[in-house]
């Protein structure tokens, strides 16, 4: 839960009184144009940045009040730039997902976990390859399957747990987006929250529940995905013109079509 | 290992083959019952001379090999190497100014100025660290590139500190100061050993405990506090171990250069880079590397010997290339 969340850089403001709830089980987009805030109110989220001003609740608790170990025990963060130069495997990456529970889990509670996250990303058959080795999509799979991997449900630690995604589609083509988001979508229905920073408008309409639309830091709407990229919305702050139109292959989800003014 | 240490055991001015190294600490030690005079001199030169100098070889690459392992993951920079952090500068200057300026401020002379010289070359290194830790700290956290840059800067200032002190310095200390910065491992008594054991041993077996979180700095510093690695207090402590287990060797013996840099690069590629094989295997092949080279220094000019810093880096660097080579050759052939 976030809670007036003020963050200023010098005398620069960079994000001004957002407040939210994160809801189990449902997927937040945070969507605005390039420099808006996105990217630092996810850090924010993450404990990564303190806010200037506000606070973050979890589990009604400050989030400053929660050691780094508790916290990478119920959220997990998939950034949005990657980089591992060192020849690690992927089952070796995704283990690293574990880390943060080796101490309390089971000595086979993990492997097991890891085998499935990388099961669910469709990249089980990759265990042993060189890390360096796979493709920018692979790639982005096995870290996918390495959060995951640290919010994985488990009966014994019932506590809810967050997923945090920064533009995770971003140098992907076309099939590969989707295949990114279909995971989380389907990985939400263990009662997970996720918070995903999106550029494109029509996979936060189709993959979204929720959505929070700032501009220059300020909180223009935020609800209903479907109530948050209005037309009108879209046009005020995108400054392109928009519109939406039937969807032949979703009829809940409406296509939405842009054109500079 | 054991064998390169027995071989190194035998191998000196005094000769002493396998079979009389068991005789030779037995009537040293007074256990035999009767001694011989030739006994005795070999069991002199075995537990007085040549064990403590192999044992502090162990020791002191382990220590570098060590500190160049965890301080490369820390920078996730794989040229990083424990100059980085200014430790071999400060402790050279810190040496220097007893070789040149200590005697005549300081009254000590001959045993003591030796131990002057490592308690300055100690305190020099981990006190550039510190000056340079805190130069990089950004918004009270360390920030790598700013500590990277700061040390390069600190590095350039000391050097040319050290510069002005070899200007002012006679011929004799010129010397002196030329061998001690290219390391040796000669006049080490058991003292020295116990010294570094204080502060490389203990060091050493606190580096097993970050294993993990060096694992998970390697994916990156934002990931690894993701993963629920402190990483503030962590970067501050190994930075610090590493400091002090240079430290203790560059007060000890002097520069060596090299180990520390290419004996964890060696191992990446043999090994893979998971810590929990990298940090042992680079005390072990540190170790192994520098009592190697200590027992090259000391016979190939018997019965005078070489600065071992020369003898790592002459050997060091063309394997290193080799290596380099052949990587190419596989990665790009």
């Amino acid at each position: 839960m976030l809670r007036n969340i003020h963050y200023r850089l010098g005398y620069q403001s960079i994000l001004n009184n957002i407040s939210w709830d994160i809801e189990p089980g449902r997927i937040t987009a945070v969507v605005g144009p390039n420099g808006a805030g996105k990217s630092t109110l996810l850090k924010i989220l993450s404990g990564e940045l303190l806010p200037t001003e506000g606070e973050i609740l979890l589990h009604d608790r400050p989030l400053v009040h929660w050691s780094t170990v508790q916290l990478a025990r119920m959220r997990s963060v998939l950034p949005q730039s990657f980089e591992l130069s060192f020849d690690f495997t992927v089952a070796e990456v995704v283990s690293m997902g574990r880390m943060p529970h080796t101490i309390r889990s089971q000595t086979q509670t993990n492997p097991r976990i890891c085998a499935e996250a990388l099961q669910q990303v469709g990249m089980q058959d990759f265990a042993e390859r060189l890390y360096t080795t796979l493709s920018g999509g692979e790639k982005q799979r096995v870290q996918l399957a390495r959060v995951l991997a640290q919010v994985w449900p488990e009966a014994s630690h019932p506590e809810p747990r967050y997923l945090f995604l920064d533009e995770p589609t971003s140098n992907l083509d076309l099939h590969q987006k989707h295949t990114i988001l279909s995971i989380a979508r389907k990985f939400m229905h263990n009662h997970i929250g996720s918070v995903v920073v999106l550029h494109d408008l029509n996979l936060a309409l189709k993959y979204a529940d929720t959505a929070i639309l700032i501009n220059a830091g300020e909180m223009v709407e935020a609800g209903n995905v479907m109530d948050v990229l209005t037309a009108a919305n879209i046009e005020r702050i995108f400054h392109m013109r928009a519109t939406f139109l039937d969807n032949p292959y979703d009829a809940q989800r409406p296509w939405l079509v842009t054109a500079p003014r | 290992m054991v064998a390169v240490a027995v071989w190194a055991a035998m191998t000196g001015p005094v000769e002493i083959k396998g079979a009389d190294l068991l005789p030779a600490i037995l009537a040293k030690t007074g256990y035999a019952c009767q001694a011989d005079a030739q006994a005795m001199l070999q069991g002199t030169v075995l537990l007085n001379i040549r064990m403590p100098r192999i044992a502090l070889a162990i020791l002191v690459g382990a220590a570098l090999a060590l500190a160049g392992a965890v301080l490369q993951s820390l920078f996730r920079n794989p040229l990083a190497d424990p100059g980085l952090i200014g430790v071999s500068s400060g402790g050279a200057f810190g040496a220097v100014f007893v070789i040149v300026i200590g005697h005549a401020w300081l009254p000590f002379a001959g045993f003591a100025s030796q131990w002057m010289m490592a308690l300055f070359a100690m305190g020099g290194g981990i006190g550039t660290t510190f000056f340079i830790y805190r130069l990089g700290l950004v918004n009270g956290r360390p920030h790598m590139t700013t500590l990277l840059l700061a040390g390069l800067a600190v590095n350039a200032f000391v050097g040319a500190l050290i510069g002005l002190l070899i200007y002012v310095a006679s011929s004799q200390e010129l010397r002196t100061l030329t061998f001690w910065s290219l390391g040796s491992l000669s006049n080490v008594s058991w003292t020295h050993v116990w010294i570094a054991c204080a502060f490389i041993v203990v060091p050493m077996v606190t580096v097993w405990s970050f294993v993990r979180p060096l694992n998970a700095f390697l994916l990156g510093e934002a990931e690894a506090f993701h993963l629920g690695v402190p990483v503030t207090a962590v970067k501050r402590n190994l930075i610090f171990i590493s400091a002090a287990m240079v430290g203790a060797s560059v007060a000890l013996c002097g520069i060596i250069g090299f180990v520390g840099l290419i004996v964890p690069h060696l191992l990446r590629l043999l090994l893979g880079p998971d810590h929990r094989f990298l940090i042992p295997g680079s005390v072990l092949l540190g170790a192994l590397v520098l009592m190697l080279a200590d027992l090259i220094a000391r016979s190939v000019v018997q019965p005078a010997e070489l600065p071992i810093g020369i003898i790592t880096a002459l050997l060091g660097a063309p394997f290193f290339l080799g290596l380099l080579w052949q990587t190419k050759l596989k990665d790009f052939g």
